[in-house]
């Protein structure tokens, strides 16, 4: 019977302990540095890289190269010649993007996001995109957030969670998201306001070497290169040197040349593919939309949290509406308006004062590339300002952070004061 | 009062690579008392109830209680209708039992179609295999086959954890032949390497398999389609393949694990599919996909009423009795798996396609030498079958609902 049973079980064995000694056995490797490697993650715009701490820690930590984490959502796959990755290449800029966040991407992802990477933003810059569609009613869609989400950011912040009022946030949070029923226990501790154990703590260590060193062996396994496709050879229409006139000319000509099918400066091939099928229902179908009361304040101020405890220092960015679309849609623009305006009150009072408030330029001339994002106009003005925070000298900002921002008073507020 | 299964984790079977390590730890006591030529009932027991709580845990608590309720119901059901039985046999009170087993699960499934996608609170996960189980298991006293059965054994068939949720959905009397009598050593050791096989095997293609399909293709594909919209476009075409492949090597998947852990605990639970896709016709594709759904609903459905047809004459021709049962069977079916017109249509579709598929069959036999048959004549055979199966499984979807009617 024994040897029936060896027979049976042996090879499943001996596959498990391969498979576990080949992983452990691998070493950690995050300091490895390829700079082809990096500009191919810091563009890659895949949940792959975005889950992989490797990739992140690698380009960050780049001594070399400085790559600034671009955080934000579905803005920076519109990758024309006037993208931010776009312009630092072309003009060899000290400094490159990372981009981080796709469509559906919101603050609760890239909190998680970044608790692979905060030795890396520990005293450096970053720049953060906010989109005011984030701040719907029911915030995030768990479907969209499990999208971007591993085990391994739930168990590094699980490492660090004390019990704070931002901690217990976050536990309730991930909780809502109903990611992972092995994380549940944890997760309902952090969030009753208890410690865990000092077991749970081993089991926790254990379980992360494991799935680091997992992530460490797949990060050389990158898909696709945006980098050497889509930015590289858009810089060479750029000209020879940075000029603000010669620049804004040439994205008039380029936007010209794509906005011919509507009235609304909509880029035509989105136009046609997302738009001109179903015009006519979507006149007026925005006119209930409501971005004042949302758990996305809440979750935005997770990422604050996590930009204070590192000394970060960031540049915000908020992203303007197609205004022409908007009227078409009936989308409320004094509602909108009131949306930025808690936004910037939720940054200010805590100190965090650059903010790149683009709220009002929706109506400029192509200035948006579709309804709800910047391109050609955009972008440039976008570059401008985030140029200027990441190559000229800043002062240090003072963070006081304030908990009132995780209440449900101020989630459901819609005035400011 | 349900606070502590409010409180407890959420483990959905065969979830995630946990669940089968905790699975298969619990499960090591029965393995190692059944190659001793033991069970370990008081053991078993206790692991399923634990397994059953925890898949109803946490937020879907309300439906332990729907489980519960139900179980009642159907005990009530069987236990009536058998004691009945022994005394009488008359038909409209074995219709009306198996009305009445049938009947909350009626409920579950019309209540999301008459309020709008609200669910019954009756509902919870495996509703319908249980009620197949029992349905099972009034026929068969119908019959006079099966008179005898503790309520232990009821529960114990009713509730066999492993297949609690989505079948292969096994008979009582075979299950309760290999529950009561242990498997010899030989034998087990048997089982117990094709769990392994299977198990992997399930693995395969379920995390790997219908992961691409699933998660990684079908996703991307649905949107470029919603995107070009109109009746039918290419990409719809790949949601179609996409949507097949992923649902059979999903559900393919789980049914390998649920036969993997009934084999550990030594009960030959039936398999549910047997290369679906090299099906040479539709009649074949049935005898292969879900086989245990389309075997019970050829013994309990098909069967039955084919028998009532001809006992009353209601058509002369014998074919045209199959012809309209294959209908109503699939219709049935097609009721069966939701209150939608996708659905509905599905059933009906295919009970047209084996009305078709039928007669081909009769006029082959009849031309025997006019037709070729020969391993080209094969193969564009099963390439058509697989093709028809998969613009049925397109129907099934649903992803016509969302492209047709609410596509913004």
């Amino acid at each position: 019977m024994l040897k029936r049973l060896g027979l049976i079980f042996g090879p499943v064995i001996v596959a498990v302990v391969a498979v576990i000694a080949g992983i452990m056995l691998m070493p950690e490797d995050n300091n490895k540095h390829d700079y082809q490697a990096e500009q191919r993650a810091a563009n890659a715009l895949t949940p792959i890289v975005f889950k992989n701490q490797t990739l992140k820690q690698r380009a960050l930590s780049d001594k070399q190269h400085r790559f600034v984490p671009f955080f934000g959502s579905s803005e920076w796959s519109r990758m024309d010649t006037f993208h931010p990755s776009v312009l630092a290449e072309g003009y060899h800029r000290s400094y490159r993007p990372f981009l981080l966040g796709q469509r559906g991407a919101q603050s609760l992802t890239q909190y998680f996001g970044m608790q692979q990477i905060t030795k890396q933003l520990t005293n450096k810059q970053a720049v953060y995109v906010i989109s005011p569609q984030w701040f719907v009613k029911q915030g995030e869609d768990p479907n969209a957030f499990k999208y971007y989400f591993n085990q391994a950011q739930a168990l590094t912040w699980l490492q660090h969670a004390k019990g704070t009022t931002a901690d217990r946030y976050a536990a309730k949070r991930l909780l809502a998201m109903n990611v992972s029923s092995s994380l549940t226990g944890y997760l309902r501790r952090i969030a009753d306001g208890k410690k865990l154990t000092a077991n749970d703590q081993g089991w926790i260590s254990m379980k992360l070497r494991f799935l680091n060193h997992e992530d460490s062996l797949f990060a050389d396994m990158q898909l696709g290169n945006n980098y050497t496709k889509r930015v590289l050879p858009k810089t060479a229409n750029l000209p020879k040197t940075y000029n603000e006139t010669k620049l804004n000319a040439l994205a008039d000509k380029y936007a010209a040349e794509h906005t011919k099918s509507n009235q609304f400066g909509i880029d035509d091939k989105f136009y046609q593919q997302r738009v001109a099928k179903q015009l006519g229902k979507l006149r007026g179908s925005q006119r209930q939309f409501n971005y004042l009361q949302s758990p996305e304040y809440g979750d935005l101020q997770l990422a604050l949290q996590q930009f204070a405890a590192t000394h970060t220092n960031v540049l915000f960015v908020i992203q303007p509406v197609n205004e022409k679309w908007a009227a078409y849609t009936g989308l409320d623009m004094k509602m909108y308006d009131q949306t930025v305006a808690k936004i910037k009150s939720q940054l200010t009072t805590q100190g965090f004062t650059n903010i790149a408030d683009f709220s009002q330029s929706g109506d400029k001339q192509y200035f948006m590339q579709d309804t709800i994002h910047m391109g050609w106009r955009g972008w440039l003005a976008f570059d401008k300002r985030v140029n200027h925070f990441l190559t000229t000298p800043q002062s240090t900002p003072t963070y006081h952070m304030q908990d009132k921002y995780y209440g449900h008073d101020w989630m459901t507020a819609t005035s400011v004061n | 009062m349900m606070n502590w299964l409010q409180e407890l984790p959420n483990w959905q079977p065969y979830g995630d690579p946990q669940y089968f390590i905790y699975l298969l730890v619990a499960l090591i006591p029965v393995v190692v008392a059944l190659l001793f030529g033991k069970r370990i009932k008081w053991y078993e027991g206790l692991v399923s109830l634990a397994f059953i709580v925890l898949m109803f845990a946490g937020s879907h608590w309300q439906q332990f209680i729907a489980l519960i309720g139900y179980i009642i119901w159907q005990a009530v059901m069987v236990f009536g209708y058998a004691k009945y039985r022994q005394k009488a046999d008359n038909k409209w009170v074995f219709y009306g039992a198996v009305f009445l087993d049938v009947l909350p699960l009626a409920i579950v499934k019309i209540t999301p179609a008459v309020t709008m996608g609200q669910n019954s609170l009756l509902g919870f996960l495996g509703i319908s295999y249980l009620m197949f189980r029992s349905v099972g298991m009034l026929m068969e006293m119908r019959d006079g086959v099966l008179k005898e059965f503790t309520f232990g054994q009821f529960l114990r068939f009713m509730l066999f954890m492993p297949t609690l949720s989505s079948g292969p959905i096994d008979r009582f009397r075979r299950f309760t032949e290999d529950y009561e009598t242990v498997p010899d050593r030989d034998k087990y050791l048997g089982m117990i390497e094709k769990a392994v096989h299977y198990l992997f095997l399930g693995f395969f293609y379920k995390f790997i398999l219908a992961y691409i399909f699933g998660t990684l293709l079908l996703p991307g594909l649905e949107h470029e389609a919603l995107v070009a919209g109109g009746l039918i476009n290419w990409p719809t075409i790949g949601v179609m393949y996409a949507y097949g492949f992923d649902l059979f090597f999903d559900f393919a998947g789980y049914s390998l694990f649920a036969v993997t852990i009934s084999y550990l605990m030594g009960i030959e639970t039936p398999m549910n599919f047997d290369k679906p896709f090299m099906a040479k016709n539709l009649k074949d594709f049935w005898n292969r996909w879900h086989m245990s759904l389309s075997f019970w609903f050829r013994d309990f459905i098909f069967m039955r009423l084919v028998m009532v047809f001809m006992r009353h004459k209601v058509f002369k021709n014998r074919n045209v009795t199959s012809g309209v049962v294959y209908v109503l069977n699939m219709t049935i079916m097609g009721f069966w798996h939701g209150v939608t017109w996708y659905y509905i249509s599905y059933g009906i579709f295919h009970g047209l396609a084996l009305v078709i598929n039928d007669w081909w069959l009769r006029y082959k036999r009849r031309h025997k030498k006019q037709i070729p048959h020969n391993k080209f004549t094969e193969g564009f055979a099963i390439f058509l079958t697989f093709n028809i199966v998969m613009v049925s499984f397109l129907l099934f979807s649903g992803f016509l609902d969302q492209l047709w009617f609410h596509n913004h």
